[in-house]
């Protein structure tokens, strides 16, 4: 709040010819409303560190003695419990937790002793270098694909386009990533030896797994900007502006494609962060050296404190993912920007 | 003097549905046609073709142009001097411009250098205030929307209007101030006017020609005055009789009313309106020829051009001569 007061114009505006009330009402909005999305994005990040907490705590069987094996003896296991402070109450190792998360300390691994931060961070960039390229290239196929099929199917039109788009993009939705992973493998890997089987060794070991990761999102996506598409192409105003003549090139742009982003990108939103989930599952199959094959053997393991800190970088990500996205409809749409405050 | 608007012989076919046949009239330089009918008659189907938003077949002449087949340069130019504004105006104005992008964007290419000028002009004209311009049209009333249409249909300099159903959506006291908007544009502009309403009172008010339409045909036109005081065609008569007016003789009984409204266009040749016709082979068998014969083909022949085949022929012989039997 304090940054709404330090930023509003101190007294009336000097201009005269321009009333301050507006001016003002324009830009306190704005700030109203990037505001109460951080804030929305500090609460949503509170549960998350509280969830993947209660989580960990809740799987069964105990970690310590797994990581130190069956033939550990109860004062070595009972050692090593009170060295990573599980023989407190929960309350504590909660608070103790949430003091390490704050500070950037996100303990050690049980198992290999390191501490999990710097795993994160020699691990976390492989896999965004797999999930960045694949974001962009789902909304770059899926918008003009999109957008071209409705045109083309616009009003019943097209019977055969729909047809062939309707099944080819449900066929790859209904295939799950990790599937078109092991068919994409098979296909280029084993069968046509074009791409490299496993791990990060050049430009050509990204093609398998980006387009692993592509094709699914990008088939759904499409299929809801096209209906989106639709449904604006038969609003009046886009009538309105055929019958003024206005070339078709100016038409899509101005206001088929802004006022289908809406729908789009929220719904755009909720597919990439599945794509987020999608990245460990691809990653286990191509042997990709991100945090999606750590957290697989953590898990195993039961390492639960590589496991709290992989779900705590993987969770940020969607909800800072969403939280763009929602800045990025308040920047487009105006509308939606205004009934975030009534 | 050549009409500003002609259309002749204008059809209009969705799959194997008519919904326009062959539909002939001509709007005056500077006068306003009102075409009349209830819903699905074809009145908007009619407009949407004249501003080439629908596919038709037949020939829809600007003045000197012909704009029928839509790539040529003359139908360009001719669809500029049309100029629609739509029924809704909160659907047909996009939610994401402002007012003043809304009106800019019907500025032909010419007149984008002078934008803001032109825009505050037009906003002025249609009495708006100029410092609208950076609302949306979701802060605006409905009134105040359908001024922002009409301005943006004006942008392009247009000769012809075609206002379907412009006041429809709006509450009485605010159609009442666009109509006088449109009144005072047209005799200042001297703009001609395709006027589409199914209310007569608005349209007794409006227009000086009247065509009927009734199942995408028009069944009768004429101006304004003869239309309402002497109606040929018992659809139009039904029409009439439907609009409660203080102190006016009904022309219908109560029965007659209820037949007008019972059925649907009849298959079949014969006349389309012979079901729901309260003077014809429904009621008087004796009129067998509206279930055999088109009334169309000798439409010319008639008063107002009627499509039916008892009404009064220009010779003057009535064929309506029982009309008294109508009330």
């Amino acid at each position: 709040m304090t940054t709404a007061t330090t930023l509003e114009p101190a007294g009336p505006l000097p201009s005269p010819a321009l009333p301050a009330e507006p001016t003002a009402s324009r830009a306190r909005p704005w700030i109203r409303f990037v505001a109460s999305r951080l804030l929305r994005l500090v609460v949503s990040l509170l549960v998350l560190v509280t969830a993947t907490f209660v989580m960990v705590h809740l799987v069964p069987g105990d970690p310590v003695q797994a990581a130190l094996g069956e033939q550990a003896t109860p004062q070595l296991v009972e050692l090593r419990r009170h060295e990573l402070g599980l023989d407190q109450p929960l309350p504590a190792q909660y608070v103790h937790y949430l003091r390490g998360v704050v500070t950037g300390d996100l303990g050690r691994s049980i198992v290999t002793e390191a501490p999990v931060g710097d795993l994160l961070g020699t691990r976390f960039p492989n896999t965004l270098r797999l999930a960045v390229p694949a974001f962009v290239l789902v909304i770059l196929i899926a918008l003009p694909v999109g957008l071209l099929t409705a045109v083309r199917t616009r009003g019943g039109r097209g019977r055969v386009t729909r047809g062939v788009f309707v099944n080819v993009t449900g066929l790859f939705n209904s295939v799950p990533d990790y599937v078109m992973a092991t068919v994409l493998s098979v296909v280029f890997v084993v069968g046509l030896k074009l791409f490299p089987a496993a791990g990060l060794t050049g430009p050509r070991s990204y093609v398998l797994p980006v387009a692993a990761l592509v094709v699914g999102p990008a088939a759904s996506l499409s299929r809801i900007v096209r209906v989106e598409a639709l449904k604006v192409l038969d609003t009046e105003y886009v009538r309105a502006a055929k019958s003024r003549r206005l070339p078709r090139r100016l038409l899509y742009l101005r206001h088929v494609l802004p006022n289908m982003m809406t729908a789009s990108l929220t719904f755009g939103a909720m597919i990439l962060s599945g794509l987020v989930a999608g990245t460990v599952l691809v990653e286990n199959v191509f042997g990709w050296p991100g945090v999606g094959t750590v957290i697989s053997q953590a898990v195993i393991q039961k390492d639960f404190p590589l496991v709290q800190g992989v779900l705590l970088v993987l969770g940020a990500a969607v909800l800072l993912l969403n939280m763009v996205v929602d800045v990025l409809l308040g920047v487009l749409d105006p509308r939606s920007r205004l009934g975030a405050l009534r | 003097m050549t009409p500003a608007l002609s259309v002749s012989d204008l059809t209009v076919r969705y799959g194997s549905v008519t919904a326009v046949r062959s539909v002939s009239f001509d709007l005056r330089a500077g006068s306003v046609l009102g075409l009349v009918g209830e819903s699905g008659s074809g009145k908007s189907t009619t407009a949407r073709a004249v501003v080439g938003l629908a596919p038709f077949t037949g020939t829809v002449r600007v003045g000197e142009r012909d704009a029928s087949s839509p790539r040529s340069r003359d139908a360009r130019e001719a669809r500029r001097r049309v100029q629609m504004v739509f029924q809704d105006s909160r659907s047909s104005l996009d939610p994401r411009f402002t007012v003043g992008q809304c009106v800019a964007e019907g500025l032909p290419a010419g007149e984008r250098r002078d934008q803001g000028r032109r825009v505050r002009e037009l906003l002025e004209l249609v009495s708006l205030d100029p410092a609208l311009v950076r609302n949306r049209p979701g802060q605006l009333s409905g009134g105040q929307r359908q001024r922002v249409a009409i301005a943006r249909a004006l942008a392009a300099r247009p000769e012809v209007l075609v206002a379907d159903e412009v006041t429809a959506s709006l509450d009485v006291s605010v159609q009442a101030v666009v109509l006088n908007l449109l009144r005072r544009l047209r005799a200042e502009l001297g703009l001609s006017m395709l006027f589409i309403s199914h209310n007569l009172a608005v349209v007794r008010y409006m227009c000086d020609d009247v065509a009927v339409m009734f199942n995408g045909r028009v069944v009768e036109q004429g101006g304004v005055d003869d239309i309402l005081a002497r109606a040929q065609h018992p659809y139009t008569r039904a029409l009439l009789a439907a609009v409660p007016e203080v102190g006016q003789r009904r022309l219908l009984s109560d029965a007659a009313i209820e037949a007008s409204t019972a059925a649907s266009p009849a298959p079949g040749p014969g006349c389309d309106y012979r079901l729901r016709c309260p003077v014809g082979p429904a009621v008087d068998p004796g009129r067998a020829i509206c279930t055999t014969d088109d009334p169309g083909p000798g439409a010319p022949e008639r008063v107002h051009a009627a499509v039916c085949h008892f009404a009064s022929t220009r010779q003057g012989t009535d064929a309506l001569a029982g009309s008294g039997e109508l009330r």
